[in-house]
């Protein structure tokens, strides 16, 4: 018994040593460590689990399949509960199967995203509207997982509390929060594995669509060719930090009309603006809306609809709605 | 001059500006359109920062109109249509009675229309009266259902399906670009395959 006590003994004193050991080397890493090695798990490395998506007062469970091999990335998230919806996502494109709406739409990938790249790699660039700070550590579906904290330094855009695995370096929590640190989104892994190879069949979609409407890419391919200076559009008082990053105009899935898309980023929240020359007969949104912590704004210019979308607060898309002004239209 | 004006008008929406140039500010604004669109920005900014926006600006029209109506009298300002309707405040009125004045004028635009901030889902507007004015430009008849986006909780899910259908091929654009994209690819399309559930 008393050789016993103290095999138990030195098991909890080595489980202990080894976990100081990990939190020391944690520490020993900045919060942009950190994320950058999560950005290159979450791309470079295959992954399968399910996992529940917290927003409002409702909970969806979902499972997330990626591949990540010498072909490129291949993903399939599927809705486990509701409509079963199902996105599936390729070098090439994304496709959308929306059962409850007898849809099934297809866009195409960025070739080139400004963003998806790693985060800056002087994390001090994001300083003047972020804090970002480790904060303690934390067990996410059966993982270990050191916590980083970004705080938001104004009213413009939210912050994150995420959960990052030791041991690969996975996503296993992410909660976007306002800026009282109140959750506005929340997404974890209750179960997630990293399999050597993932087979085809995991990625294919459960249901062919082919009774749906199918919403493929115009023909009218984006172009990021064009020069922001030649359009007629402007955007006055955008909110501190924003920058534009990429400019295109072209056609999207489902829409007639040519679009002109705007992506503002203050380094890590991205904003879209979306100007589309509006035909008669379409019927146009205007106001607000929301989906869990993505905002909508819309109003109409001169014929055009024009929409801000992104993953800020509702005062950011409509900042930068209200400034959208038509060049010419005083002359 | 303008940054004179943008000065003013930042001291006005920080409730600071004394009365001899609030005096000065209520003239100008009523023949300056860009100022007023400057000072709407500066308040949506102030009540963002204050953490007392409202999507949709109901608070804020709510405001005004409560702000007004204490107010012992009000005159009809004559001599420009787009203040009709509105009432000047009396003499020596709160200079957040004055502000609340501007954003009446302000705010009620044709193409914004405080039915944006009170309708319910998917009401629309019969196209022959609807009008679409750009900022600042002369007014431009567009045939144009107006569909409100703003439900009583917001919800992208409760739209009018066309115009949710046009907000998915935007929010699957912009997935493309998203900030959290950078963190892989999850949290992007949580949202798309998530929310509509719920119709």
């Amino acid at each position: 018994m008393r050789a016993t006590s103290r095999s138990l003994a030195t098991l909890c004193g080595l489980a202990f040593l080894g976990l100081v050991v990990t939190e020391a080397a944690a520490e020993q890493h900045t919060p942009a460590d950190w994320l950058q090695r999560m950005t290159s798990t979450m791309h470079h490395t295959n992954y399968a689990g399910v996992f529940v998506y917290r927003y409002g007062g409702n909970l969806e469970a979902m499972r997330i399949i990626h591949r990540s091999d010498d072909k490129g990335e291949r993903e399939r998230l599927v809705s486990l509960n509701g409509a079963a919806r199902e996105i599936i996502r390729d070098n090439d494109q994304v496709t959308c199967i929306l059962p409850d709406s007898h849809a099934v739409m297809v866009d195409r990938r960025q070739a080139s995203n400004p963003l998806t790249d790693a985060l800056p790699d002087d994390a001090s660039a994001l300083e003047p509207l972020y804090a970002m700070a480790l904060s303690g550590r934390g067990r996410v579906a059966g993982r270990m997982a050191q916590r980083v904290t970004i705080r938001p330094r104004d009213a413009f855009r939210y912050g994150y509390r995420l959960w990052i695995g030791d041991k690969e370096g996975l996503l296993l929590r992410s909660d976007l929060v306002d800026g009282d640190g109140d959750p506005v989104e929340q997404v974890m892994f209750t179960d997630v594995h990293t399999p050597g190879t993932i087979p085809d069949d995991w990625l294919k979609p459960s249901m062919p669509g082919k009774e749906f409407t199918w919403y493929r890419p115009s023909k009218d391919k984006p172009s990021d060719d064009g020069d922001v200076s030649d359009s007629r559009w402007s955007v006055d008082g955008m909110p501190k930090g924003f920058k534009l990053v990429l400019y295109q105009r072209g056609g999207m899935p489902g829409l007639k009309s040519v679009v002109e898309h705007r992506l503002y980023s203050d380094g890590l929240a991205s904003v879209s603006l979306y100007i589309e020359q509006n035909a008669n007969t379409h019927r146009s949104f205007q106001g607000h809306s929301r989906m869990g912590a993505v905002n909508a704004f819309g109003r109409v210019i001169s014929g055009h609809q024009v929409v801000v979308v992104g993953e800020v607060p509702a005062a950011t898309v409509e900042a930068i709605g209200r400034g959208v002004r038509l060049e010419d239209a005083h002359q | 001059m303008r940054d004179e004006i943008n000065e003013q008008l930042s001291a006005l929406t920080d409730d600071e500006l004394g009365a001899a140039e609030l005096q000065f500010l209520t003239r100008r604004l009523s023949g300056d359109d860009e100022a007023l669109d400057q000072l709407g920005r500066y308040l949506l900014i102030s009540d963002a920062i204050r953490g007392t926006f409202t999507p949709g600006q109901k608070g804020l029209v709510d405001r005004v109109s409560a702000a007004l109506a204490d107010e012992p009298a009000f005159n009809e300002r004559p001599g420009r249509n787009r203040w009709r309707g509105v009432l000047r405040p009396a003499a020596g009125m709160a200079v957040a009675a004055s502000v609340a004045m501007v954003m009446v004028s302000l705010w009620p635009r044709p193409e914004e229309g405080p039915q944006v901030a009170t309708s319910t889902v998917a009401e629309t507007a019969p196209s022959s009266d609807a009008q679409v004015v750009a900022d600042g430009a002369s007014s431009t008849p567009v045939q144009e259902e107006a569909v409100s986006a703003t439900s009583s909780d917001g919800q992208w899910q409760t739209l009018d399906p066309e115009v949710q259908r046009r907000l998915n091929t935007y929010l699957v654009n912009h997935s493309e670009h998203s900030s959290t994209g950078r963190f892989g690819g999850v949290l992007t399309y949580v949202r798309i395959a998530g929310h509509e559930g719920h119709q």
